[in-house]
């Protein structure tokens, strides 16, 4: 038998020419025995690459475990948004509570500044009436002494008439 | 596009035996290979909203992989494992002889040996060519490095293999 393309196949091999379908030959070549006494030693160094692909396997319960892992993983992802969803609750509560009471402490504190604005210097009525007789008084009693002042002036007045009229008949 | 469980049921879960036996190729140790399975597993499902840049799931899951058994090997705590001889499983094998299948066993052994003495990057693109059948291509994105640099890696682990064959054979190591 011709082992010509075998040989061909494994010094392209060697050399890392060889494609993905020519290695799956050669690997399928030395599969099955018996081997040619001249390939002997590759054809070992192929069958451990074959029986390294088949060996080495994860089970079912792998799979199970995984699958059951990422089950948890999402309905986990799901309470903690629910519990996001419970914060901004909680945080939306306090900041209307916040908003409510600076507006309510805002407010309180217009309306005191307003009572001051408004507020009465006197606590009952006849204190302030009796308060504002006085300031009345107090105007009136000016406005009297002044009038006096204004008589002692109108005297000048006549006089200076007087003179007028002499020197007038003079 | 969101990935459904059904979906990584029959895209994700399948790269599970190729994703292992990388992990262990590095790791040397089945307990942790398939801790990381596992947290590949997970990452994969939760980077799911990327499916879309990924054409070829199977290379994507494999880059996590080796991106995942780095990380630990990085990580001060991790300790490689020494060497321990593995049984081969040849049954498909014709050998009639208990010689034949024991000195078939022990060379069996020596290139496990050899190739997992090969520096990593080597021991990486042997894993995924030789035995896991990936593209020249595939293993450039899983290996996050230029085709050339694939070819270069796999032709001195190749030529590492071929010498150290030939020594088994001529000396019985």
């Amino acid at each position: 038998m011709d082992y010509k393309r075998i040989e061909d196949l494994l010094e392209k091999y060697w050399a890392c020419e060889t494609s993905i379908v020519e290695e799956k030959e050669l690997r399928t070549f030395f599969k099955n025995e018996p081997v040619p006494e001249q390939f002997k030693d590759t054809a070992l160094l192929f069958q451990y690459f074959e029986t390294q692909s088949r060996q080495k396997k994860l089970g079912t319960d792998f799979d199970q475990k995984i699958l059951a892992q990422l089950n948890e993983e999402a309905s986990t992802k799901k309470t903690k948004m629910v519990h996001l969803f419970n914060n901004y609750y909680k945080v939306a509560a306090v900041i209307i509570m916040v908003i409510v009471l600076s507006l309510l402490v805002t407010r309180t504190i217009q309306q005191e500044q307003d009572k001051v604005q408004m507020a009465d210097t006197f606590e009952n009525p006849e204190d302030a009436f009796e308060e504002t007789k006085k300031a009345l008084l107090l105007i009136s009693n000016k406005i009297g002494k002044g009038k006096t002042q204004m008589v002692k002036l109108s005297e000048f007045n006549k006089a200076e008439e007087k003179i007028k009229n002499n020197n007038v008949e003079l | 596009m969101n990935m459904s469980i059904e979906a990584f049921k029959n895209r994700v879960l399948p790269t599970k035996d190729k994703l292992y036996r990388f992990a262990y190729r590095m790791l040397r140790n089945e307990d942790d290979a398939k801790d990381v399975v596992q947290e590949v597993m997970i990452k994969i499902w939760n980077k799911r909203e990327n499916m879309d840049s990924w054409k070829n799931i199977e290379a994507w899951c494999m880059q996590v992989t080796k991106n995942q058994v780095l990380d630990k090997v990085k990580s001060k705590r991790y300790k490689l494992t020494d060497q321990i001889d593995e049984g081969f499983d040849l049954r498909d094998s014709t050998h009639n002889s208990p010689d034949r299948i024991a000195e078939t066993n022990d060379t069996m052994k020596s290139i496990n040996n050899i190739i997992n003495s090969l520096p990593e990057k080597q021991k990486q693109v042997i894993q995924l060519r030789d035995i896991e059948g990936f593209s020249y291509k595939e293993i450039s994105e899983i290996m996050h490095v230029d085709l050339s640099q694939v070819k270069v890696n796999l032709f001195r682990a190749r030529k590492l293999v071929k010498d150290n064959l030939i020594n088994i054979n001529a000396y019985g190591l």
